[in-house]
């Protein structure tokens, strides 16, 4: 039954449903909804693999719910679990080949199969953020995602990652240069300066 | 001085102190590359800050919420696999059926389980009970064998030996990563194989599932995860006779 007196911590949500109290988890992921979606369509670029991400998410997070620390944010914690459904779409999409080798007949099984064909960038040019992001190579896409459009300290993208704060800036830094590439911002008027160029 | 890629980043984000600020903003004024990439950056950076909140489609979450209201236990028509080990108990009577309709493996004596011969345990031990362990790598071919016939004849790695690592796993185990790789298992996996595909290391899981009701499965899945870290690699179906 639904214990609902005035907006509960995600600590609480959390501790309650794992008393078995279901309303508590559906009160998380009302919550959350919003902020799955958004970091897996800024990561996938596409809605409709962002919604199956996002679905694979809570049900992930449904499942691991009890692995969830109370040291962690829980935000943190459910930022991993999308970016890594987030991950898995992306290899899916990159394995597609060997998907295929049966055949993309009819395949009664829809939300379990290679994720819809291919969504090449729509617009050649003039990208604007949203389309550029979709050239920003994955890595330094999903840094980046988190650090400007989700907002997230490093410290905190960091734990989410798995990798050491230095290594979030740079790849922070490297997507938000690929991404003024691939929006063409990077070609100001040239003050004697050569446009930046991949260094190792 | 080599490009300080980190306080760039920090300048960009504007989180230095003012001393902080001054020394790297030295470096910068006197570097092309340093202006340019600030430049790039702090564009960059305000156009993802200026992107539209996308609003969630109805229904987000909703397959998670329906699982978190199912009373414990009452898996759906064996769809829902975790880690859990009672889980695996739901569907081992139908597998435990299912199992009779395999053709056996039979390849490598020491590695493969004889599926009639899991029949003839209690009832109690689950299908897919065991990992079958070998150091055979699978081709895509292979794995479109195992499909079709529920056996394959992937060729032997030199050795013969099973691996480390794999020979620890529980059925439990495997079939969590496989479920980790490809959210849901799609039926009931009658067989589990800890093997190779095209050289990586990876569980493979053959999964059956039908109509439900009692009726024989119509369809036949081969999952490929890798190993250990239960990524998909491969899912291959093929409909059933």
């Amino acid at each position: 039954m639904p214990v609902v007196q005035g907006p509960a911590s995600d600590d609480d949500l959390v501790r309650r449903y794992l008393e078995g109290d279901a309303d508590a988890f559906a009160a998380l992921v009302e919550r959350h909804r919003d902020r799955v979606f958004r970091v897996c369509l800024r990561i996938l670029g596409d809605a409709e693999d962002a919604a199956d991400a996002a679905q694979d998410a809570f049900v992930s997070a449904l499942r691991k719910l009890g692995t969830f620390r109370g040291d962690a944010l829980f935000t943190t914690w459910l930022h991993r679990v999308a970016v890594n459904a987030c991950y898995d779409v992306l290899r899916r999409r990159a394995r597609q080949p060997s998907l295929r080798a049966v055949g993309p007949d009819d395949d009664p099984w829809p939300e379990f199969g290679p994720a819809a064909p291919d969504h090449a960038d729509e617009v050649a040019g003039g990208l604007d953020a949203a389309g550029a992001l979709a050239r920003v190579p994955e890595e330094f896409r999903v840094a980046v995602v988190l650090a400007d459009v989700e907002d997230l300290p490093y410290e905190e993208i960091a734990r989410i990652l798995d990798v050491p704060v230095g290594t979030v800036k740079s790849r922070v830094h490297r997507g938000r240069l690929a991404l003024a590439r691939a929006m063409g911002l990077d070609r100001e008027p040239a003050r004697g300066g050569t446009a930046s160029e991949e260094e190792p | 001085m080599t490009h300080p890629t980190d306080q760039l980043v920090d300048l960009v984000d504007g989180t230095l102190t003012a001393p902080e600020r001054d020394e790297v903003l030295a470096h910068v004024r006197a570097c092309a590359r340093c202006t340019a990439e600030v430049r790039a950056a702090t564009e960059a950076r305000r156009a993802l800050e200026a992107l539209a909140t996308p609003v969630a489609p109805a229904g987000i979450g909703d397959r998670a919420v329906a699982e978190a209201r199912r009373p414990a236990g009452t898996a759906a028509e064996g769809n829902r696999w975790t880690r859990i080990g009672p889980a695996l108990g739901v569907a081992a009577a139908i597998v435990l059926g299912l199992a009779l309709l395999l053709p056996s493996l039979g390849r490598d004596a020491d590695v493969a389980t004889e599926p009639a011969g899991d029949a003839a345990v209690p009832a109690a031990a689950p299908a897919a009970s065991r990992v079958e362990v070998t150091d055979a790598d699978y081709s895509l071919e292979d794995v479109r064998e195992l499909a079709e016939t529920g056996a394959a004849a992937a060729a032997d790695a030199p050795g013969g030996e099973a691996f480390a690592g794999a020979t620890s796993r529980s059925a439990d185990d495997v079939i969590g990563c496989l479920t980790d790789a490809f959210r849901e298992l799609p039926g009931v996996p009658t067989r589990l194989i800890a093997a190779r595909f095209d050289g990586e290391p990876a569980y493979f899981g053959v999964v059956e599932a039908g109509p439900g009701a009692g009726q024989d499965p119509d369809r036949r899945y081969v999952l490929v995860a890798s190993r250990p870290d239960c990524v998909s690699i491969s899912q291959t179906r093929v409909l059933l006779p």
